[in-house]
């Protein structure tokens, strides 16, 4: 059996049992008081009819004192009357002295029999035989003087069906009021716990859309409560919005650095065909060469000017900041256009580099421009890791509605030590200003933004291997 | 989770709605057994005395006054007073002479009367407020009467108290003699038994006005009455004993209400419920102290 654990279902349970118990005990303090009322009103009534039944026996007794005459049955009378003319039912009646025993001359003595075996002297409710009795008791005297006792017994049933009708009154009104102040507790709960519902629905659905709808605010504490969690919300969305622009901004950056790594292989690139346009214009200036000749060498000239446009445009596109706009994108197509810019580091180093890229790869929905500088940067730091006439595989393909892209390299590896670090924003293993740091953080934050995943491993030979996978964009 | 709630909720309900169920039939159990405490009859170990009361009040009356002098008596002496009543103020003076009670409060009248026809003896006389041994008869009207002094009377019915007492023996005489008026000039008059129904009769309007002891004046005055006027001085009821009355009783009577001491808030509260012409304490008395009242009444019995 579980204990409640939601709010509303607590504040149900302990309002509800509080107010169960305290009916229950407030029932029994007022019925408990309503008998004793009920009890004592007859009572008083009842001692009431008592005494007035003790003037005549006084006043007959008093007169016998005083040598006066009365009637032979002048008490008996006396009672009888009483009893005759007594609102409530009298049962019997008894003019008796402190040991029980009847006044009353024995020939008169016939109103009721009397048992001294179970008679009480006193005031009594009790259960005898024909029901419930009420008795009563008052001294038949004036001032101290006390000649006996009148003891009349009343019916008292209807005393206890009263008490009965107010016990059944009770149980009602409190079964009543329980239930009342149940539902409106479940109603209360209900209301409260409402709102607290939707501010926990909201926090779970937590987005930070800038224009989705804020939570409803009000003046009481919920109210204040979705009021600071609207301004969280928005404080964390302006967050986000300056660690985005901070992350382009490293990015960029990255990328300028890239550039810089690039610029010897870039050189490399301008410098040939720079050197056959000037020896095509060297031949040019000399006065015999043939018209021939002098157009070959103009087309020389026009191939070489056409390479150095292709190369510095190649740059200009990887450096080029291409807005945010995402669109389907081929990482082939980011690969291939990375292995250019770093074929003179590639061929500098004698890489034996190999591609195996799957044509049929869909594209990835995204902004172009990540997926150059996620090649760019894995690619480069492979070339980095391997040595003079080192491999480097690069493959790509598609299995199960991911793209996979990997580069593996036969360098020098990654120390042990190295690896729970190298994703962190500028670690770097390799000499000053040869690295920023950030390649590998950027890749994975880009990796991350796409949805995708990238893991490395070092064995089963030396050097690493990263693998891309990316949430293909299937048509 | 809001089952599991209503569903310790309903289990309590259950529960205590059980309770509830359960003691239904002692819940409505109504018994009370109230002790009667019975008030401990003090002295009964001792010899009984009677003590006679004429009858000056109803025989209610006499009790609600003078059976707390009885449980003093009775407290402060060895022996347990009873009262005995009469239906007159001669019965008690015959019971006094036949040794039937041992000691009574007559009247003034009576006790002259009977003194030596019984051989009684006075042994003490209540005080008054004032702590003097003396009383007045009052005159007493309704309080918007026009009467306002003894000669409006001419023409009005007035009410005396038994002809037993001195009030009712001698105002009759001593209207005639301070006002001119005589009985044939009322309109009406009679004679009641007791000071208290002389009262009530003239505070009820079946007389004019009507003639009482000071003490029954003074308990009336605040009940619609009047008083139109205060006859001389006479001394206060007399304490009597007879013949019959052995020493041992006289003596230990009159130590114990000599002992009262009026200032004492024990005796004062206690005095509370006494009848209010004994409640101011009580002085020796002989026979002199009642020598004025006899030359009233042989005055009186002279000129009848």
């Amino acid at each position: 059996m579980n204990l409640p654990t939601t709010l509303k279902s607590r504040l149900f349970l302990v309002f509800g049992s509080l107010m169960v118990i305290v009916m229950f005990i407030a029932s029994i303090i007022v019925f408990e008081k309503m008998k004793s009322l009920i009890l004592e009103k007859h009572l008083e009534s009842a001692q009431r009819v008592t005494h007035m039944g003790t003037i005549p026996l006084v006043d007959g007794l008093l007169a016998a004192e005083t040598g006066g005459t009365l009637p032979v049955d002048y008490y008996e009378r006396s009672l009888r009357t009483l009893m005759k003319q007594s609102k409530q039912e009298i049962l019997y009646a008894y003019f008796l002295d402190e040991k029980g025993q009847s006044l009353l001359p024995q020939a008169l003595n016939n109103i009721n029999i009397i048992n001294p075996e179970s008679f009480k002297l006193g005031t009594s409710v009790s259960y005898q035989q024909n029901g419930w009795v009420l008795q009563t008791m008052y001294g038949v005297g004036v001032s101290t003087k006390v000649w006996g006792y009148l003891v009349l017994g009343f019916d008292a049933v209807q005393i206890h069906r009263e008490v009965k009708q107010v016990l059944f009154l009770i149980y009602v009104t409190s079964g009543i009021v329980i239930l009342i102040v149940l539902f409106a507790t479940n109603i209360i709960a209900e209301t409260m716990t409402r709102r607290l519902n939707q501010l926990s629905v909201a926090v779970d659905r937590l987005n930070l859309i800038p224009d989705s709808e804020a939570l409803p605010e009000s003046d009481d504490e919920i109210g204040r409560l979705a009021t600071n969690f609207n301004q969280f919300r928005q404080r964390l969305l302006q967050s986000r919005l300056n660690i985005e622009q901070s992350e382009r901004n490293l990015f960029q950056a990255e990328k300028l650095a890239s550039i810089g790594r690039l610029a010897a292989g870039v050189a490399h690139e301008i410098n040939n065909p720079l050197t056959g346009i000037r020896h095509s214009i060297n031949n040019i200036l000399e006065d015999d060469l043939s018209t021939v000749d002098r157009n070959q060498y103009l087309n020389l000239i026009d191939d070489a000017l056409k390479n150095i446009e292709s190369v510095i445009s190649k740059l200009l596109g990887f450096s080029r900041l291409k807005g945010d706009d995402h669109s389907d994108s081929s990482i082939n197509d980011a690969i291939s256009t990375v292995v250019k810019l770093l074929d003179f580091s590639i061929q500098s180093k004698s890489v034996d580099f190999i591609s195996k890229l799957d044509l049929e790869l869909p594209p990835v929905h995204c902004n172009p421009n990540v997926l150059d500088e996620l090649a760019m940067n894995l690619i480069m730091n492979a070339i980095d890791a391997s040595d003079v006439g080192g491999k480097i595989l690069c493959t790509t393909r598609f299995d199960n509605n991911n793209i996979l892209f990997c580069i593996e390299d036969w360098g020098h590896g990654i120390r042990d030590q190295d690896l729970p670090k190298i994703f962190e924003p500028f670690f770097t293993t390799k000499d000053v200003g040869r690295g920023t740091g950030l390649g590998l953080y950027v890749t994975q934050e880009i990796v991350r933004g796409l949805g995708g995943k990238i893991l490395l491993s070092t064995i089963p030979h030396p050097g690493a291997k990263f693998t891309i996978k990316l949430p293909a964009t299937i048509p | 989770m809001i089952r599991s709630g209503q569903f310790y909720l309903f289990g309590l309900i259950i529960v205590i709605g059980s309770i509830m169920w359960g003691s239904y039939e002692k819940a409505v159990d109504i018994s009370i057994d109230k002790q009667f405490l019975l008030k401990p009859i003090i002295g009964t170990e001792k010899p009984i005395r009677f003590f006679g009361v004429v009858s000056r009040y109803t025989p209610r009356e006499i009790y609600e006054g003078y059976q707390p002098i009885m449980d003093f008596l009775t407290k402060n002496t060895p022996f347990k007073f009873v009262l005995k009543l009469s239906d007159t103020y001669t019965g008690t003076a015959k019971q006094l002479g036949d040794g039937t009670i041992a000691v009574a409060s007559l009247g003034s009248f009576v006790y002259v009367k009977y003194k030596e026809q019984y051989d009684l003896e006075v042994i003490l006389k209540p005080l008054n407020q004032q702590g003097n041994g003396f009383y007045h008869s009052m005159f007493i009207a309704l309080k918007n009467s026009p009467i306002s002094s003894l000669s409006d009377l001419k023409n009005r019915s007035i009410v005396f108290p038994s002809r037993e007492s001195l009030t009712g023996h001698w105002m009759p005489n001593y209207i005639f003699s301070n006002a001119g008026v005589s009985l044939v000039d009322l309109k009406k008059f009679n004679y009641s038994s007791h000071h208290t129904t002389v009262a009530d009769k003239v505070l009820s309007g079946e007389y004019d006005a009507g003639v009482v002891k000071e003490a029954v004046a003074e308990m009336y005055k605040n009940h619609g009455l009047k008083i139109f006027h205060i006859a001389p001085k006479r001394t206060t009821i007399p304490l009597v004993v007879s013949k019959h009355t052995d020493q041992k009783t006289r003596q230990s009577i009159m130590d114990a209400f000599l002992s009262i001491d009026v200032e004492k808030p024990e005796t004062i509260s206690l005095l509370e419920f006494w009848d209010k012409e004994l409640s101011y304490g009580f002085e020796k008395a002989d026979d002199s102290d009642y020598e004025l009242t006899r030359v009233i009444i042989s005055q009186i019995d002279n000129n009848n």
